[in-house]
């Protein structure tokens, strides 16, 4: 399981669709939001973590 | 007072928690909805709403809109006294107020309703139960649309007990009507003294067996409180044979009695709807030839032996053995013996195909030679065939907006035309200053003329017939709704891969750099490509085939990014194959290949780049051939004014390259395949009507967003693929006759519609006596009848000639 960046929820890399690669790392996500949100802005949710949902 | 209804829904598609709050703060959003609930875990929503603001469906369709679905059962209820849209207005009225129904859709052409309902609140014994109160008699109740024929079935009953209503009718009303007439021209005929009573003596069996089903139609749509062409009929020779029967007991003094006219009027008016069921019968006929194609029987290998059966007694897994000459029973694949097979009903090449050990076959074909074992796969309503036939039969009980709009004037018309007459013998009578005879005719007149059939008729004849006609072209016009769209579509957007291509790509060139050997390139690309379905990926590895000697390679780890390539690792190393994007998020440096690179794309081949371990290791390019008759198809659009534009995830040079050979000028590039959606969405922003051409299963999204959606098939599980409008045979030339049958659909129903009012505004004046004053005219009840039967008959017939359509020649 993988934890996407975003909202913090538990992904299962297998079954996801919504992938982005970052810096050569590969980032899960639960939906196409979380991804959108994710690709706007990568930096801050690396450092700050999780914020919750986006919506 | 609160009239809210609280409804349970089951959500699919959800696949986090994120998900359940989209939808719940969609729900909370809604006009007329006070409470929404969505719960992850069991995959519920509950929902309060208030019926009288909001539909079940509108919710159902929100929850679609946002990405999700609801779960929805579906059932089939055939009717037998379901005779005319007043009683399709009725049922479908009165059912969509059940609380759990989401959609209803009544036929009286396919004698039947299809309701679309939430099981998680209402069953269909309970709808069933429903539309028996309502005074309809339910023949059968199915899950599904059966692949049995039980409409034409019905039709049939129907027509033979018609047939000797008309035969009595008018072995009576004839005789009558010429006794009439040779002693009102003063001709001296026997008994002439006796006439009332002769005239009593044959119409009374006459409107009362004959006429018996206006009767009980006008008092069924009485008591839900509607009126259709059964109350003017029943009006019209009531009136007609009360006021005689008045004269002849003497309580209206100094008038004739005219039996006869109501006598007659029953007798034509049956006649004519017999006439018009029979050609019904022959609108039908489509969806019966696709039935006639599946075998009834089937031979199987049970314990060894071959025995018979009857094919929906055969299951997945039976070994079916299929003989020269035989029809394919079930779908399934080729496990011994080889032969050759015409598929021409779904592919409509008509030259039979070789079948070997492991090719597939598809129920409803025909082994012309040879001999066939074959495993089924598929069996009963899972075949193709079967969900072709459910597809279609589906789209004909279809109402497009327009038929919605004409239903609720023919509700109204019935009303209008009963004032219209009472008008006519007030005025005629207190101010126009005629016998009561001559008043009380034109009254008659003018409710036997009326005509609300041919209004309800025009549609759903032309919607028959049409497509009936487009499922035997390979077209299944899905959702009725889009015949409307199509005249205003804009602009036409082809998904590349699979439309405008084969989609079965081929490795054109491979560039080895860094030192890498170009056959070790290419074997990694294998190892890391041999789990992934994309088709750049099977086109990697049918290429690495060859030179590869252990097939058994696994990579320890594989990953998949859609749109951009796959990452994995093989024998220790980290292996990325794919695109430009994909390379530059690992820090990839491609300079040394930019200029090969830009050659490449400049012909049109898509680039694949490798890398091992963080360092470019070479390209390989890959191109698909295009589809036969690709650029005629987008040549005939640009005529047709269309704007084309193709989509793809191709880089921008590639496509652009593909795109000029088509003589396409606009190119979508590098599109992810979730963000097609969106470029549609763009498309309608800026006032496009999209028609969006692709493929059925992963353009799923687009095709439904876009105005009109076709999905070009050649998929086996066709009930799954989203579109409006589907091609089952391989040929993107059916884009064309797609839309030019839809058009000649659309111009029927319009000419039906405008001949039916027509029709009705010329004919009630006239009956009215409307010229009586100038000219003397006066239209006899017996000529209004014809004129009313043959109203009907007309628009029937007028559809029928849709069968003859055929699609432009050259494209």
């Amino acid at each position: 399981m993988a934890r996407d960046p975003v909202c913090g929820m538990e992904v299962d890399p297998a079954k996801t669709p919504y992938k982005f690669v970052y810096r050569g790392v590969i980032y899960y996500f639960c939906s196409r939001h979380c991804k959108k949100e994710f690709e706007k802005n990568p930096e801050h949710y690396l450092k700050h973590g999780p914020t919750g949902m986006p919506h | 007072m609160s009239r809210n209804r609280t409804e349970k829904l089951k959500i699919v598609g959800m696949h986090c928690a994120s998900c359940a709050i989209t939808i719940e703060k969609k729900l909370r959003t809604l006009r007329g909805v006070s409470y929404a609930t969505v719960n992850f875990a069991t995959e519920e929503a509950e929902v309060k709403y208030d019926p009288s603001k909001i539909t079940l469906k509108d919710i159902v369709n929100t929850i679609r809109a946002v990405g999700y679905d609801v779960y929805k059962e579906e059932a089939y209820i055939t009717i037998q006294n379901i005779s005319s849209v007043d009683d399709e207005v009725i049922i479908e009225g009165k059912v969509t107020g059940l609380p759990g129904v989401v959609d209803v859709k009544a036929s009286h052409v396919a004698k039947g309703v299809s309701v679309t309902f939430n099981p998680l609140q209402i069953s269909a014994d309970r709808i069933k139960e429903f539309i028996e109160s309502l005074g309809y008699r339910v023949i059968s109740v199915k899950g599904e649309i059966e692949v049995e024929d039980i409409e034409s079935k019905v039709l049939k009953k129907e027509i033979a007990k018609l047939r000797k209503v008309v035969a009595l009718s008018l072995t009576l009303s004839l005789p009558l009507v010429t006794y009439m007439m040779l002693g009102s021209f003063g001709i001296r005929v026997p008994f002439w003294g006796y006439r009332d009573v002769i005239g009593l003596a044959l119409s009374t069996p006459v409107i009362f067996v004959g006429g018996h089903r206006f009767f009980v139609g006008a008092y069924k749509a009485l008591r839900n409180r509607s009126a259709g062409m059964d109350t003017l009929v029943s009006l019209g020779t009531g009136t007609s044979y009360v006021f005689s029967l008045a004269v002849m007991a003497g309580i209206i003094k100094s008038a004739e009695t005219y039996f006869e006219a109501g006598a007659v009027v029953v007798a034509l008016v049956l006649l004519g709807k017999y006439l018009e069921l029979r050609m019904k019968v022959h609108t039908g006929e489509a969806v019966r030839k696709l039935m006639e194609l599946q075998a009834k029987a089937a031979r199987v290998v049970r314990d060894g032996k071959e025995i018979e059966v009857p094919v929906d007694k055969v299951r997945v897994r039976d070994v079916v053995i299929i003989r020269s000459g035989e029809r394919v029973p079930v779908d399934g694949i080729v496990i011994d013996g080889q032969g050759y097979v015409n598929e021409s009903m779904l592919t409509g090449e008509p030259m039979p195909v070789l079948k070997r050990k492991g090719d597939p076959v598809i129920a409803g074909t025909i082994l012309r030679s040879g001999f066939l074992k074959v495993v089924a796969t598929r069996v009963g309503r899972e075949t193709v065939l079967s969900q072709i036939i459910k597809l279609v039969r589906q789209a004909q009980m279809g109402k497009p907006p327009i038929q919605r709009l004409v239903d609720r004037v023919a509700g109204y018309f019935t009303w209008i035309v009963i004032a219209v007459a009472v008008l006519t013998f007030t005025y005629w009578y207190f101010v126009g200053g005629v016998s009561l005879n001559l008043a009380v005719l034109f009254t008659a007149s003018v409710l036997l003329v009326a005509c609300p059939c041919a209004l309800g008729l025009a549609t759903p004849t032309a919607i028959v017939v049409g497509v009936g006609k487009a499922a035997e072209l390979g077209i299944i016009v899905k959702n009725v709704d889009v015949l409307e769209k199509i005249p205003r579509l804009t602009s036409v957007v082809f998904d590349k891969t699979g439309t405008l291509t084969k989609g079965e790509p081929k490795v054109t060139d491979v560039y080895a750099v860094n030192n890498y050997s170009e056959d070790y390139l290419l074997r990694l690309a294998y190892i890391a490509e041999k789990r992934s379905e994309h088709p750049i990926a099977q086109a990697i590895v049918r290429e690495a085939n060859e030179l590869i000697d252990d097939y058994e390679a696994e990579p320890e780890s594989f990953d998949s990014v859609p749109g951009q390539g796959v990452v994995a690792s093989v024998n220790g190393e980290s292996v990325i194959v794919g695109n430009e994007k994909l390379m530059k998020a690992y820090g990839v440096e491609l300079s040394p290949v930019t200029k090969v690179v830009n050659e490449l794309r400049d012909e049109g081949k898509t680039v694949v780049y490798v890398a091992v371990n963080g360092v470019l290791a070479g390209v390989i390019a890959v191109a698909d051939t295009l589809r036969e008759h690709s650029t005629d198809v987008v040549s005939y659009l640009k005529r047709k004014g269309l704007k084309i534009i193709m989509l793809t995830g191709d880089d921008n040079v590639t496509a652009k390259a593909i795109a000029r050979k088509l003589g396409i000028d606009e190119v979508i590039a590098e599109v992810l395949p979730e963000d097609k959606v969106d470029v549609i969405k763009d498309l309608q922003r800026r006032g496009e009507s999209v028609l969006m051409v692709g493929d059925g299963i992963n353009d799923a999204p687009s095709l439904t967003q876009a105005d009109v959606g076709i999905a070009m098939g050649g998929g086996s599980d066709i009930a799954k693929e989203a579109g409006d409008i589907l091609l089952i045979r391989d040929d993107l030339r059916g884009v064309i006759t797609a839309l030019g049958i839809s058009e000649a659909i659309r111009r029927k129903i319009k000419f039906n519609l405008f001949w039916a009012f027509l029709y009705n505004v010329v004919l009630i004046p006239l009956a009215a006596g409307a010229l009586y004053p100038l000219t003397g005219l006066v239209l006899r009840p017996e000529f209004a009848g014809v004129a009313m039967a043959l109203s009907s008959i007309t628009v029937t017939g007028n559809a029928l000639t849709l069968k003859r359509w055929r699609p432009p020649q050259k494209p």
